[in-house]
């Protein structure tokens, strides 16, 4: 069956993540969806996986429900089935420590978690009722809607927070259908495309690869989880002849020893998100591609994954990137951003090319507030409208650009994942009972963080197995160094320079 | 006499590792070593071409599975 010509576009009506899922289901149920672990699925196979868990969900009327999510269809199938029932699923990434999870389940008060078969561990709470989808018989299905009580949100996802907790992001469906309708309308994907999916569910960016194909008709490309992953993406791009593909910067930086080896011309478009995209690793990264358009993303999670976009161009780029990263580029059409200096006051439409303000967004993408009403000072009121705080530094170019100008807080990007260090010292100092500091080294090229201990009794081994427990493997220092006690400056305070310089000594 | 292949190769993963007690044979894989990342992948790497002065193409490394399948390569290269 030709799809020539079929489109689909969404609705005010459309109150699922799935929406677009349900029209190509209907429309081509033999095209491929999801491509993982070897086996590739058609619309209609990855359905009749979701519908004994669609069914399963009507008995338990949660609005958020949490899936433990393992590298396998079954993740899949039940983010479609939350979705396609009308509820807001929370992905519980199984590499994350217990204290991290049972954090994540205590703090957005799920009472529902999915599992996929008997290897699971997760951490008991008296409320927690664990459905595992391997025991569920095939079912048929039928015209009972779901009792969920309230369609507001469509996933909750959990960022580094300065507290030394996690702190939750609810997307609402208002949000993602703004999103998507950006991509519906801006780009030509069609059924044949086949998008790159590099990302942990528990990572925003894969609610784009996932969702932005099936809105689309096209099949999604999971790459092998790996501890080399940047070689399995690069793989799968070869091998599957993906077309529309989504990375962090830093796989460029990981993969430079053999970008010269690459040819992927059926590539038509490449998209970078979740850290500074820098111009020599496009400038490197072009030729691999001769077909494909260059087009670098914004956004934090609480604007919905990305909301801002810069469309490489060979003549003009390299002159307009900014201390070698390329432009944030223009926000998305619904939204809306401002600049405030340091003093909280807003940088005004003349100054804005001159001079660096935090980031603001106000619109259809940002999100009304954390789980919990955490970090209620991220969001200002300000010409009768709510505006977020992003913590990164911007200003605007001649051509209208945004650039970005650093952070002025202690939070950083490692490989994409946004890291408040503040969380990860109030880690340490719960072990050692000391002061403890992180820092990241090696910023522009490959980021890792780097932590000082004043005098403690672990090792540097047992200090990061320790860690281990509390803190996701990204999270963990590659370096500890143990400091008899912290150099101070005059004011009493930890030196940090002095601290850096040894590092090196 | 040359030391043998895995031993050389076995220092080039405890400075990469950090670990100066860990012992390799051909069947180690990532799963085995604590701290086998995409960074520390790429290290690696780059220490073993330094070593042995040669350079792995991206079809070779993508088909490593353990330390057997480096030793292998690196035969047919030195």
């Amino acid at each position: 069956m030709s799809n020539t010509g079929t489109k689909y576009t969404i609705t005010e009506n459309d109150t699922s993540l799935c929406a677009g899922f349900l029209f190509w289901l209907q429309h081509s149920p033999d095209a491929p969806a999801l491509h993982i672990n070897d086996t590739l699925y058609t619309y209609q196979q990855l359905f009749d996986i979701a519908i004994p868990v669609y069914e399963e969900l009507k008995k338990y009327p949660k609005e958020n429900i949490g899936i433990y999510c393992t590298p396998d269809v079954y993740s899949y199938a039940s983010i479609l089935a939350i979705s396609l029932a009308g509820g807001c699923y929370v992905p519980l990434n199984v590499k994350y420590p217990n204290a991290k999870l049972r954090h994540i389940i205590r703090d957005c008060e799920l009472e529902l978690l999915l599992v996929h078969g008997s290897k699971y561990d997760v951490p008991p709470l008296e409320k927690l009722q664990v459905v595992d989808t391997s025991l569920l018989k095939k079912v048929t299905i039928t015209d009972e809607a779901p009792a969920f009580i309230s369609q507001h949100y469509a996933y909750i996802l959990y960022t580094s927070g300065t507290t030394g907790e996690p702190k939750g992001v609810p997307i609402s469906k208002r949000n993602v259908n703004a999103f998507f309708g950006f991509f519906l309308q801006e780009y030509d994907f069609n059924p044949k495309d086949r998008f790159l999916q590099p990302y942990e569910l528990s990572f925003d960016v894969s609610v784009f690869s996932v969702f932005c194909a099936w809105n689309a008709g096209a099949s999604v490309y999971v790459v092998k989880d790996a501890p080399a992953k940047y070689l399995e993406i690069f793989k799968t791009i070869q091998n599957h002849g993906i077309t529309v593909s989504s990375m962090v910067p830093g796989v460029l930086k990981l993969a430079a020893p053999f970008l010269q080896e690459f040819h992927f011309p059926e590539l038509r478009y490449s998209f970078f998100s979740g850290d500074a995209l820098y111009q020599p690793d496009v400038q490197k990264w072009k030729p691999c591609i001769p077909n494909a358009q260059i087009h670098n993303f914004y956004g934090p999670t609480e604007t919905t994954i990305v909301c801002t976009r810069y469309c490489w161009d060979e003549q003009t780029s390299a002159a307009e990137s900014h201390s070698g990263i390329v432009p944030l580029g223009k926000v998305f059409p619904g939204m809306h951003f401002i600049l405030v200096d340091e003093a909280g006051s807003l940088i005004d439409e003349e100054d804005i090319h001159k001079n660096a303000g935090e980031l603001c967004f106000n619109g259809e993408q940002v999100i009304d507030k954390y789980v919990g009403n955490r970090s209620a000072e991220s969001f200002f009121e300000h010409n009768g409208k709510t505006w977020y705080k992003t913590g990164d530094w911007a200003s605007v170019n001649k051509q209208g650009d945004l650039i970005f100008r650093g952070r002025h807080d202690t939070q950083v990007k490692i490989n994409g994942y946004r890291v408040e260090l503040t969380e990860i010292e109030k880690n340490i100092s719960l072990l050692t009972k000391q002061e403890c500091k992180v820092i990241m080294g090696n910023p522009s090229e490959l980021p890792v963080l780097i932590a000082f201990v004043e005098g403690s009794k672990y090792t540097e081994r047992e200090m990061r197995n320790e860690l281990s427990w509390y803190l996701p493997s990204y999270m963990l220092p590659s370096k500890i160094i143990f400091v008899e006690a912290f150099p101070k400056n005059e004011n009493g305070k930890t030196d940090m320079n002095k601290l850096k310089r040894m590092l090196y000594a | 006499m040359p030391e043998p292949l895995l031993q050389q190769l076995q220092e080039v993963f405890r400075n990469v590792f950090e670990n100066s007690s860990l012992i390799i044979t051909d069947a180690t894989n990532a799963a085995d070593i604590h701290g086998w990342d995409s960074l520390t992948h790429m290290h690696l790497l780059h220490r073993i071409e330094e070593q042995f002065r040669i350079r792995f193409s991206f079809n070779e490394v993508s088909a490593f599975e353990n330390v057997g399948d480096i030793v292998k390569t690196l035969q047919k290269k030195i």
